[in-house]
């Protein structure tokens, strides 16, 4: 059962980047000394979602494409928060994360420093879910937990605390920072059984263009 | 009388030993038998019909090799730069502010790895101060330290003051007399180090460097922040990998008993080439040092014990910095924070008395 979601999308440093790439096009082809952080898709799922991102927009070319973006990758971290981490240090202008990131900075730092950029194919989607598990002990009671968690109480708390997009009604109105969010013009996401079953070809794909010198 | 009186003593020892060694093989087996059960687990968890071979593909050469490469490097260059460190920090057996550098020795290994590294990006980074000292001197900038370098410089921050610990508590065991004597000989700092100081870090060393080997081998978020690319994946990373999204129990435990043989052959290896050295006898005299007293000498020592907490404190520094800047006292009034704190300490000081308890006797 989902209970959030959010667009990845990558997000620039303004005081580094004036003219931030408008397509993952322009990202893959772009000035290679401007960089960008990436997460492993092997250990996070931001990583997983870059790698069937640009499966989705290249298809059949995404390693021609993994090899050309390679030069502006600084580097690939194991999960989002050492992603993150080195983009806020400075390290990186960009750093893939989501169209929701901007929204943390604007609510919690008041500052609009950090933008995500638009891209014209779309942004791939990630959903998150919940579920109660074949053997829970009390099914009564996981069920009235997942009711709270697609409830307006639970929903009203997500969007501020995991910085992550609501799935059900609210009780106050989402944050006016919210609504300046780059609104994602197509949405990209594969079917879970084609994921599934082309999952290691692809990190195969990616391994190979990544590890190359 | 004499005689019989050692032998009654060998003989005590001799029972002492045994028991010794039965409760440490009792106690080896409950360990064996507990990580044993948690493994079995995961291998029942796994879905029926789902019948997969492990295969030890290409991927994993790979990763194998690039693991024993970096932990190799990281292991020789932590050991290799404590040895001068540690010889200093002998030496100068009493300097104000000594026991403030030994302490400082002990940091780097109690900070999360993720911690570390972005402290070391504070000094070390394309922003941080190192490249910020080259912009200003109007050099060519940055330097960029992602790849086996970043990895080799992260490991020798947590290590090297660890080994620099180890070796330094061996050096200050040397009995006294040993000192007497080499003064009374005139020996030279190179004959010091040959025939006093080498025997005893040769005996340390197995231990030191298997600890070190084993640190960076599973070494894990510094390989991959810091390496720049899959290129650098540690078979820890595999290991996850094989748990988070392949879920292939099997497979993480094959990996896992594959990075346990390599350790354990290194471990074995090592034992081999330098067994450990017994102690001389003493007679318990104060610790005196007769070396290291002249001019030249003392100042070689205190520019390597210099360049030594320096390298060591500045990504600590660069951490305690940008904690500062952070909301710290917000932070601290914060109840999950406290909470946090709380399962900290009890947890490591469970670990420390089940893990220092087999000791006491």
């Amino acid at each position: 059962m989902p209970y959030d979601y959010g667009h990845f999308a990558v997000i620039y440093d303004t005081e580094t980047i004036k003219t931030p790439p408008t397509s993952l096009k322009d990202l893959v082809e772009g000035d290679p000394s401007q960089k960008i952080v990436i997460e492993d898709p092997r250990t996070s799922t931001p990583g997983l979602g870059l790698l069937l991102w640009v499966k989705s927009v290249y298809g059949d070319e995404a390693g021609t494409a993994w090899a050309k973006l390679k030069d502006r990758v600084l580097t690939v971290t194991p999960g989002w928060s050492e992603a993150y981490g080195l983009f806020t240090k400075g390290e990186a202008p960009m750093v893939l994360s989501y169209t929701t990131s901007p929204a943390y900075h604007m609510v919690a730092e008041n500052t609009d420093r950090y933008q995500a950029a638009a891209f014209s194919e779309g942004h791939y989607i990630q959903i998150e879910v919940a579920g109660m598990i074949k053997t829970a002990k009390d099914p009564a009671l996981a069920k009235q937990f997942m009711a709270f968690v697609i409830g307006s109480q639970f929903q009203t708390i997500i969007p501020t605390t995991n910085w992550m997009m609501p799935v059900g009604p609210l009780d106050a109105p989402l944050p006016e920072a919210f609504g300046k969010l780059v609104q994602p013009a197509k949405t990209f996401l594969m079917s879970s059984e084609d994921v599934a079953s082309n999952r290691k070809a692809w990190i195969d794909e990616w391994l190979a263009a990544m590890s190359m010198n | 009388m004499a005689r019989r009186h050692e032998h009654e003593l060998s003989r005590d020892g001799g029972i002492e030993r045994r028991l010794t060694l039965a409760a440490g093989a009792l106690c080896l087996v409950g360990i064996l038998l507990f990580v044993a059960l948690a493994a079995l687990a995961l291998v029942t968890f796994e879905q029926a019909g789902a019948a997969r071979t492990v295969s030890f593909d290409a991927y994993i050469w790979r990763v194998t090799r690039f693991t024993l490469l970096q932990a190799t490097l990281s292991t020789g260059l932590s050991v290799l730069l404590a040895i001068p460190v540690a010889r200093a920090l002998a030496r100068q057996s009493r300097f104000p502010g000594r026991v403030w550098v030994i302490r400082l020795m002990a940091l780097p290994l109690g900070l999360p790895a993720l911690v570390a590294a972005l402290g070391l990006i504070g000094i070390w980074g394309r922003q941080g101060v190192l490249n910020g000292g080259l912009a200003w001197l109007g050099l060519e900038q940055p330097v960029s330290i992602y790849g086996l370098s970043g990895i080799l410089l992260a490991h020798v921050f947590f290590n090297m003051p660890l080994a620099v610990r180890l070796m330094l508590t061996g050096l200050e065991r040397i009995p006294g007399e040993y000192w007497l004597v080499g003064a009374n000989l005139g020996m030279r700092s190179w004959s010091i180090f040959r025939f006093v100081e080498w025997p005893v870090i040769r005996g340390l060393l197995p231990g030191i460097a298997s600890l070190i080997f084993m640190l960076c081998a599973t070494s894990f978020t510094l390989v991959l922040t810091l390496g720049g690319g899959p290129a650098a994946s540690t078979i820890e990373v595999a290991i996850y990998q094989a748990l988070r999204f392949d879920f292939d129990p099997p497979r993480a435990i094959a990996l896992s008993l594959l990075q346990i043989a390599i350790t354990g052959l290194l471990l074995l290896t090592l034992r081999r080439l330098a067994p450990p050295s017994a102690d001389g006898p003493t007679s318990g005299r104060n610790v005196r040092r007769f070396d290291g007293r002249v001019g030249v000498r003392r100042m070689g020592d205190f520019t390597v014990i210099g360049l030594a907490a320096i390298f060591t404190l500045l990504p600590l520094g660069s951490v305690v910095v940008s904690g500062l800047l952070a909301d710290l006292s917000g932070l601290a009034l914060d109840p999950m924070v406290q909470r946090g704190l709380v399962t900290s300490l009890a947890i490591a000081l469970c670990s420390a008395v089940f893990c220092v308890g087999e000791r006491r006797r």
